[in-house]
Order: C-alpha cells, then structure tokens, then sequence
C-alpha cells in the first residue's frame, strides 16, 4: 500500500510517483542526411547518450525539431544497422520542413517507438507480396530486409512499389540490391516520362494481370503501406483475387500526438493507432477504413 | 462497505466534515452559484452552497431557478464537471533548453500534489472519473499530471434527488444513487427549511476524515427516507438511451444519412466535448520563448469538432462537420466500448443543455433505430 501521505495524514488512492517515460523526448544527434528526392530527406540519427531502441519494422517515432514541435515518422533503416536508425521525411509541413533542415551534428528529439509492427513472424502462407506506394515504401524497408533474409520461407517473394513519377521512386539503390538477392521487384508509376520504359499505373494494374504479377494469391499474405486512398483499392483488389481479409494487412496513419494512447488524436473506429497499429488486419479494420473521414 | 456504518450529520456537522478536511491541509471545492449557474470553486462555508436555488435544463437551455426550501444540493448538474481540477484544460509537460553546446537539456515538470476535496460529486460524476481513471491511468503509459490529481482527491458524493430532464443516468447504470468510487457519500434529507445528510463511508480514508467529528447513527426513518430520495430521482428520469447493442448498431450504421441531417444543425463549436466530463483529448503546444532557446511543451484540451484534430499531411481527415459529429458519437457510445470495455457515457445531459441548438443524443441514436419517441421528451425542441 502507498505510504500515508504526510500533510493530510491520508492514505493516497493508489501510490504512482514514476513519470510515462514515453511522454519524454531524447535528443538524438544526427550523424548524416541523405537527400533521396527533391523534398525528401533520410535523417541518420543516434541518442547523444545511452543505447539506440530496439524497434519493430514499422513502428512510428515522434520526431522533434526544437522549438517547431513533433511528427510521426516509422523508422526506416535495417534492423542489422545497429549504428543508427534513419528517418524518411517528406517536407509537407512546418515540422518536417524544420526536420529536414537540421544539420549535420545537430539534434532532434525522439520518443517511441511506438506501435505494433508487421507480424512477419506469424505468416503461415507459401508467398509474401509488399505492397508500397509512395513515400509508403518507408515504413517497409526494414521488413523488406528481413523477408529477403527469410526468403526460403516463402516460393514467391515480391515487392510492388508504385510511385507518381519516375524521379520520385524512393531507395533506387535498395530496390537494385533487393532484386539481386530475389526479390521480385516490380515498378510502376502514375505518369511516365521519355526515359522510362517500365510500366505505366496503378500498383492493382500490376496484381494479377498478365502483364502483371502472377502468384498463388489464394496462399499469399500482402502487407500494404501508402496512401489511404490507394490501400483502399489495393485491398479491395487483392480480395477480388482470392486474398482472404485477414491475409491483409496495412499499416495506418492518423494524427498523432502523444504515442501513448492518451491523447485521442489517433483514433480510426476502435482503433488507436499508437496504441493498435500502426499495422493492422484488414479483417478487422476494413469496415472502418471504407468508410470515407472517419 | 456496507451501509451499517452509516451515520447523520446536521449542517453543523457538514460545516465540521469541511474543517475536518481543511485541518488536514485540504482545499475544498462544492458547488455555488456564480455567473447564473451553480459551478464548482473552493469554499470554506455551508453558507456558500447553493441554498434557495435549482436548475431547469433541456436542449440548448439552462437556467436557474429559485425554490423556496433548505435544500443546498437541489440541483442536477452546472456546466462543469470536475473534469478541470483532476485533468486541466492545460498544463506544462516539459521545458526544453538549447545549452551553449548546441545541445538539448530536456526537463519534465513534476505535478505538484495537491490536496482537495470534492464537495457534491454526482454519481454520473463518479462514473465519469472512473472512466476517466480506466483511460488516462489503467492504460500502458499513466498520465502523470492526472494520476497526481486523482491520487490526491478526497471525493465526498452527494446523491440526486433533482434530476433534470436532460439526465439520463438511469439508462447508463451510473445513477442516480452512488454506489462505489467515493470516500464519502451523502445524501440530503429535506424537510422545509431543515436539512439532515445520511453519510455513508466508501473507503479508508473517508473513514479516518469522518471519525475527526461528531456524528449520530442513522435512525431507520433516515436511512428511509435517504432511500425515498433517491427513488423517488430515479422515477423522474424519463429520458432514455437504449444501448442494446448499441456498438454494432451504430458500427452498422457509419453512413446513416442522419448524419447530414445532424451536421445541418451542429456548429461543430465543440461546447459538447468542453461539458462532457468524460472528453480526454488534448493537444501538445510547444511555445518558444523570444531568444528562441527555450521551449516549454504544454498539454491543452482538443476538441473532435476542430479541424486541426485530424490533420494529416494533405489537410485535415474529417474536413466536414459530418464526420466529426460522427466521430465524437461513435467514439462516446461505440468505439470507447472497444477501447476501453466501456461506454464513454454517463449519462450527464451536459451535451444537450450545452449545445447552442440544442442537438440531443439521445434522440440522434433513437432515429438512427427507427425508435424515436418525442412525445416521451419533455422540453424538446425542434427534433
């Protein structure tokens, strides 16, 4: 029982005098930047005391610019880097704007991770299909890596990424390197240009058409990371095809603020997202996620 | 604890319980009327209860109105909850310092424990910090600033005896008798101009503050007549809520084109999470000092209605009022459910007296079930 308190010479309700740690951030410096696109940046950042976190692929951290505020951004380095965690950020705000601009040597905040990552571990079916799109190619990153380490678990192992143009295809040099340790890569992009010679719409153009990719989707389980709006098709899409619901799983954003499912802000149905996802099955979130601004 | 131990008290006696606990380095907060309403503040007297005063509520409207006996806690509930006193509308999380290194010296603000007695919590208001207690504490990570508060909260209940017609407690199984959640729990015995309370003890605590005074053991015709007054409560809650599977119901019913009917009529001001004393969100503000080296993060209040809620990269997620209005009643009565094995709802009527057009929930799920019953609303308006 907790002491009695001195002044009122009461009993406390309960005794908790241990602060949420996950509510405190950590200044991490960061040891490189790597510019990936036009407005797009990977921040390599390390604590400026103590061990990196363990984390799940896919699981979310609040990143902070000294006196701009946080944004949710899922870790994207390899779990075999142990010398750092990198971020991808797109600049579409105030925040990521700021993080984008913190130098070499300077220092960010950190709090998280947060979340629940892809189950990897669980997949019971004979093939994996990743589906990204976007900037949505982040948060699958370290899990790319992972399946490609575990590739004999699975006869087919395939990546479909599609992104709006040619120049704003993420990692170029990670899809080049996951190709030749078989992964099936497959690209496509919204609107081509006098370059490309590769496909030309929508990632469901690229799900089981002839032109397309070809797999037993009747034994497949597909994680999905992108826009909202495109996971919704891609998912519809994949059950057309034979992908039973709770073979699909996707990995949401909502607004989030306190990554400790106290603050309300990151709420899809009954869903929090720092809390339940940001990777969730599709059996249990599809009602919710069709339905448009919920 | 088994109301055996029930004891009367006069107002004499209630003016002790208040020295009892102010001799045990308590602030005291009950109920008086300020600004024409009967609102919560610290309060060193019997005097400043509210005697001589009631509320009539219904869709949009509140006010006060005289009654002639010596009843101090004849009123249903004002505006407030004691939602600010145990999880402030704001209050400062971190300060964040650039040192002369470059670097940053991050330190957390400790909640200062403070002692204070809640003086004429309802039981609906009970429910509420229970509910409140399951999301900001029984969570993974407590909230420190609230867990403080809470920790420190000396609750002393006072059962109904005026419902309004907005109440609904009866419906939510939080009223209008308290039955758990308190350290104390009175309830007032009025007869003309006299006023006795029947205390009954909930905890430890309010044992020790209760063995400070003097006190007499319930007679039989009190502990009647203490059971009359919350009966006879119980038999004025008219209002209804049915929640019989109420979850899957309103699940079901996400595109229900009541919801553009309601957001016709919303503001979306978002007055309704303001009163409802069970609404948590916030919102974390930093605000930078002028030489731009200091940094103090502050946790405020949020609101579903606003449109910074939602925000996401492109733009705010729920961009029209429909589908905030939609997100603060499937949260309150669905999706809390799944959350936090509970309703969001006790049951209170704040929403409906609050709202500036007078939108009332209980009549948005009766249409949304086919089941509206207007002539079983008194005081409704233009539903």
């Amino acid at each position: 029982m907790a002491p009695t308190d001195s002044k009122s010479g009461l009993v406390p309700v309960r005794d908790r005098s241990e602060l949420s740690p996950l509510l405190v951030p950590r200044p991490f410096r960061v040891i490189d930047r790597i510019q990936e696109l036009d407005d797009t940046f990977s921040l390599h950042v390390v604590p400026v005391e103590g061990e990196l976190p363990a984390f799940r692929p896919a699981q979310v951290s609040m990143l902070g610019a000294f006196g701009v505020g946080e944004a949710a951004i899922s870790i994207s380095s390899p779990l075999s880097t142990r010398s750092h965690h990198a971020y991808t950020i797109r600049r579409a705000g105030p925040i990521t704007r700021a993080l984008t601009e913190v130098p070499i040597g300077g220092v960010v905040t950190v709090r998280g991770p947060f979340g629940e990552g892809w189950p990897l571990d669980t997949i019971a079916t004979k093939n994996l299909v990743i589906i990204g799109g976007g900037l949505g190619i982040a948060p699958l990153r370290a899990l790319i890596d992972l399946a490609i380490e575990e590739r004999s678990r699975f006869d087919d192992l395939a990546l479909v990424y599609g992104a709006k143009r040619p120049d704003l295809i993420l990692y170029q040099g990670d899809l080049d390197r996951w190709s030749e340790l078989g992964l099936d890569v497959r690209l496509t992009v919204d609107q081509g240009d006098d370059a490309w010679a590769g496909s030309v719409g929508l990632v469901t153009d690229l799900l089981g058409t002839p032109a397309g990719l070809g797999v037993d989707w009747t034994d497949t389980t597909v994680f999905i990371c992108g826009p909202d709006v495109m996971m919704h098709f891609t998912a519809l899409a994949l059950h057309e095809l034979g992908v039973p619901e709770n073979r699909l799983w996707l990995t949401l954003e909502r607004n989030m603020q306190c990554g400790n499912a106290l603050c309300g802000h990151c709420q899809l149905g009954p869903f929090l997202i720092c809390r339940d996802g940001p990777v969730v099955n599709y059996a249990d979130v599809g009602r919710f996620h069709r339905v448009r601004e919920l | 604890m088994a109301t055996s131990t029930a004891v009367s008290l006069g107002l004499d006696g209630l003016q002790n319980l208040i020295n009892a606990l102010g001799g045990r380095g308590y602030e005291v907060f009950g109920p008086q009327v300020q600004n024409g309403v009967i609102a919560h503040d610290r309060l060193t007297s019997v005097a400043d209860l509210p005697l001589g005063w009631t509320d009539e509520q219904q869709g949009g409207r509140y006010r006060l109105v005289p009654r002639e006996d010596g009843a101090r806690f004849g009123y249903a509930v004002g505006p407030q909850s004691w939602k600010e006193l145990l999880h402030p509308s704001r209050s400062p999380v971190w300060t964040m310092r650039r040192t002369e290194t470059g670097d940053l010296d991050v330190r957390m603000h400790e909640p200062e424990p403070l002692l204070r007695a809640f003086l004429g919590v309802r039981p609906c208001e009970l429910a509420a910090i229970a509910k409140q207690d399951r999301v900001l504490l029984e969570g993974p990570h407590p909230d420190p600033v609230y867990g403080t508060n809470r920790d420190h909260a000396f609750l002393i209940a006072v059962n109904c005896g005026d419902p309004a017609s907005t109440c609904f407690c009866t419906s939510m199984g939080t009223g209008p008798e308290a039955k758990s959640g308190f350290d104390l729990a009175l309830t007032e015995l009025v007869d003309g101009a006299d006023v006795r309370y029947v205390v009954e003890v909930g905890s430890d605590r309010g044992a020790d503050v209760l063995a400070d005074i003097a006190t007499s053991p319930t007679s039989p015709t009190e502990q009647q007549a203490a059971r009359g007054v919350v009966e006879n409560a119980a038999s004025r809650i008219v209002r209804k809520l049915d929640t019989n599977g109420i979850k899957d119901h309103l699940y079901d019913n996400l595109e229900n084109p009541r919801w553009d009917d309601v957001a016709e009529r919303c503001l979306s001001c978002g007055n309704c999470t303001l009163a409802c004393p069970t609404c948590f969100c916030t919102n974390l503000e930093d605000v930078t000092d002028l030489s731009g080296d200091i940094t103090d993060r502050w946790r405020v209040w949020d609101s579903c209605f606003s449109l910074e809620f939602s925000h996401l990269g492109d733009g705010p997620h729920r961009s029209s009022t429909k589908s905030r209005y939609r997100q603060w009643l499937v949260h309150k009565l669905a999706s809390w459910i799944d959350q936090f094995d509970e309703s969001g709802c006790v049951g209170c009527g704040r929403c409906i007296t609050w709202c500036p057009v007078g939108i009332d929930l209980t009549i948005e799920v009766a249409e949304m079930r086919g089941t509206v019953q207007r002539e079983r609303i008194p005081g409704h308006g233009t539903n």
